[in-house]
């Protein structure tokens, strides 16, 4: 965890220009070698991660329309929400602050403030 | 271990110029564990590959059974005694729920372990490297990772034959409430259940595929390879990937509730009043078990996946195809921006069409109207493709090797299959066809033909990529002419016996009087089929043969554009020796009069005349 936000590469990441398969990002362009693709220059796995979130709303999207579908049954009957789901509804939201707070110390150098906020 | 293989790729890449020198050395992490997006694509062909050998068996078995219902099976039904009745002086005699069990796994490997594998992840990851430019795939431990989950997938497919009273039976769309109650039939036992489980293996192994595909097409590009001037067979996966990872999340999510209501007592896809093998399903208190569910439900998302499902099998075929085409004839595609747009199109329908599957399942005309007319628009995205093809072959000297015969037939299946899909996208005609052996017709043309056929020309195109060898081109033919003829003997017929009503999945036609005189044509089909199934004998044979023992291949045997023809064959660990080449144009560029030879790759710097592509 420390070390993912440490490095924002990753620990898979050399810690230089060369990424798994030839670099693509920002940096001098050699020509001749595997400089750069540079009409696009995301990072790999941020790049991922945000297909992955597409995948990932598309199950959730699947399951909504099936909720949809579903509760025009006869049968259905309305669960009455637990007070548990508010709290961990709560939490979740606070950890999630707590921790782009912690980016934010971090992208500041703040290391103090980023171990508080970890 | 996993420390130092990383440190071993950290050393790597930072002495660039050297890296394949840190290759991985012990069997085990260079062939067996590996990272190499090369290793991992054969990895992932030839298992596809065996599991197409059991499908294409379980397919024989049908085969037989519609020629010759009352067929004594003799040894087979001794070794398999759960699928016939028969012995003690007895002839064997296939059981029905046996014959549903066939068909139900021969869709379903076919579909999910074989057609959706071999060409996608197989070609897909041995070329997406090596014709972007790039060392190796944006998360080489992904890759490895997908590959494994792939082969639980199949491991679990496999199991599911020999559980409890043996492998799924409701068809390979898996439809409840057959699928959904345990008790319905043998096959909807615990094989159904590990059919769902295979279904979640497949599909995560292949989203960490797709994302891995996606990332490196859309960063791993070398510098001048920018999107139009990418080969098709890039542009093939790039889309391919985009379909699975929006696509398959419906089947994950369907899936899942499929477990629930088959364990857990949820009704998601059963509605009120089953009556299960004769007695109603209630409970001990009177009411029914299950309440209120819907089986359209599971319909509609399986097919939300499965309508981009199919285009996922078809499209890298139409990908190799435009290479092949090229190479052979050469000279330059016929309307490449067109190509894309195409593919483009066909992918962006694949998505809102899903309902002409569902066309006799009560929905309102309206729905079916909007519905026929999205699958009837594919037509014109397939036709400017088939147009661009004929426009490439026209006038052109073709070389009539290997992988040129099966690119053009994967051009003739896409137009055979492609006609008959004019017809059943229109819901007045579907009412009629569905059910019947006229949409086994269809489909086996243009998705599962188109695709196979696909497979077989990649094979020997990129073969010199894999082994660093050539396959044999004579026996290439051979398989070819065989396949070919056998393909259409055995699925174009099934036309007119779909027409003349011959329903699909039925363990005996003939006990109905109408169907009786289709019996002799069911008998040429099965001829065709059983010498389509045995000329793959010879596939397999020039397979392994050549892939130790073929003529050595040189780096650029067919003297074609790509970026995989300018390093050696087979490629080293790292792709390329030195630095990786830069582009200059298309992957196309053939026969341009002010070149000094016929071809020009992508690689090789601007020409005089050229203002650049």
């Amino acid at each position: 965890m420390a070390t993912e936000i440490l490095d924002a590469r990753g620990p898979d990441r050399p810690p230089l220009l060369e990424r798994p398969g030839g670099p693509t990002g920002p940096g001098p362009i050699r020509h001749g070698d595997d400089g750069g693709g540079p009409s696009f220059a995301f990072d790999p796995g941020q790049f991922a991660i945000w297909a992955f979130l597409g995948t990932v709303s598309m199950l959730f999207i699947g399951f909504t329309s099936a909720y949809i579908v579903r509760r025009t049954g006869a049968d259905w009957r309305a669960l009455p929400l637990p007070r548990l789901l508010w709290v961990n509804t709560i939490v979740l939201l606070l950890s999630s602050a707590a921790l782009e707070v912690a980016r934010r110390r971090r992208a500041a150098l703040d290391l103090g403030g980023l171990r508080v906020w970890l | 271990m996993e420390g130092e293989e990383r440190m071993a790729h950290t050393e790597a890449h930072a002495a660039e110029a050297h890296a394949h020198d840190h290759a991985p050395t012990a069997f085990i992490w260079k062939y067996v564990f590996s990272k190499d997006h090369k290793v991992i694509g054969i990895q992932y062909y030839v298992t596809a590959m065996l599991m197409a050998l059991i499908a294409g068996l379980l397919a024989m078995l049908i085969r037989v059974q519609l020629a010759w219902p009352e067929v004594n099976w003799g040894i087979i039904g001794r070794l398999l005694p759960a699928g016939f009745q028969g012995g003690a002086g007895q002839p064997y005699v296939m059981n029905p729920e046996f014959y549903a069990m066939l068909f139900t796994m021969h869709g379903t490997i076919m579909v999910f372990f074989v057609l959706s594998t071999a060409p996608v992840s197989g070609f897909g990851n041995l070329l997406i490297p090596l014709q972007v430019g790039a060392r190796d795939m944006a998360f080489p431990f992904l890759n490895g990772l997908s590959f494994w989950t792939f082969l639980c997938g199949c491991v679990t497919i496999l199991t599911s034959f020999f559980v409890g009273a043996g492998a799924a039976a409701g068809g390979w769309t898996s439809y409840p409430p057959l699928s959904a109650l345990r008790g319905a039939v043998p096959g909807s036992n615990t094989g159904q259940t590990f059919w769902i489980i295979a279904m979640v293996f497949f599909i995560s192994s292949f989203t960490m595929g797709g994302l891995n595909f996606v990332t490196t097409i859309i960063n791993m590009r070398t510098k001048g390879l920018s999107l139009f001037r990418m080969p098709l067979t890039l542009w093939s996966m790039f889309l391919v990937a985009i379909l699975g990872l929006l696509a398959f999340p419906a089947l994950t999510g369907a899936s899942l509730m499929l477990l629930l209501d088959r364990h857990f007592g949820t009704s998601f896809f059963l509605p009120t009043g089953l009556v299960l093998n004769n007695a109603p399903m209630v409970g001990a208190n009177g009411q029914f078990v299950h309440q209120g569910g819907s089986p359209l439900l599971w319909q509609h998302l399986f097919w939300f996946l499965g309508h981009p499902e199919v285009y996922i099998l078809m499209l890298p075929a139409l990908g190799f195809t435009s290479d092949i085409l090229t190479t052979f004839c050469r000279k330059a595609l016929f309307g490449y921006k067109a190509m894309v747009g195409a593919m483009l199109a066909i992918s962006g329908l694949s998505f809102i069409v899903w309902g002409h599957h569902m066309f006799v399942s009560g929905m309102s005309p309206y729905l079916a109207m909007a519905f026929a007319v999205g699958t009837i628009l594919i037509a014109v995205p397939s036709a400017v493709k088939v147009f661009n093809w004929l426009a490439t072959l026209w006038r052109s000297r073709i070389q009539y090797k290997t992988p040129m015969l099966w690119g053009m037939g994967v051009v003739s299946l896409f137009i055979s299959g492609g006609l008959s899909g004019v017809w059943l996208g229109q819901s007045a005609p579907d009412i009629q066809l569905h059910d019947t052996f006229f949409v086994v017709a269809h489909f086996h043309l243009i998705m599962a033909g188109a695709a196979l056929f696909g497979v077989f020309g990649a094979t020997a195109m990129w073969f010199p990529k894999m082994f660093g060898r050539l396959m044999n081109d004579t026996i290439g033919k051979w398989h070819f002419w065989l396949t070919f003829v056998t393909y259409y003997g055995t699925f174009f017929p099934m036309h007119y016996i779909g027409l003349a009503g011959h329903m699909r999945r039925i363990y005996d036609p003939y006990q109905y009087e109408f169907l009786k005189n289709l019996q002799p044509l069911n008998q040429f089909i099965t001829v065709s089929a059983l010498i389509l199934g045995a000329s793959q004998v010879l596939f397999f044979v020039n397979f392994f043969w050549s892939a130790f023992k073929g003529e050595k291949a040189t780096e650029n045997p067919w003297n074609a554009n790509g970026l995989e023809w300018t390093t050696a064959s087979p490629p080293p660990h790292g792709n390329w020796p030195g630095a990786v080449p830069e582009v200059h144009r298309w992957p196309y560029e053939y026969s341009n009069p002010d070149a000094p030879k016929d071809f020009v790759m992508q690689h090789e710097p601007p020409l005089a005349v050229e203002s650049g592509h």
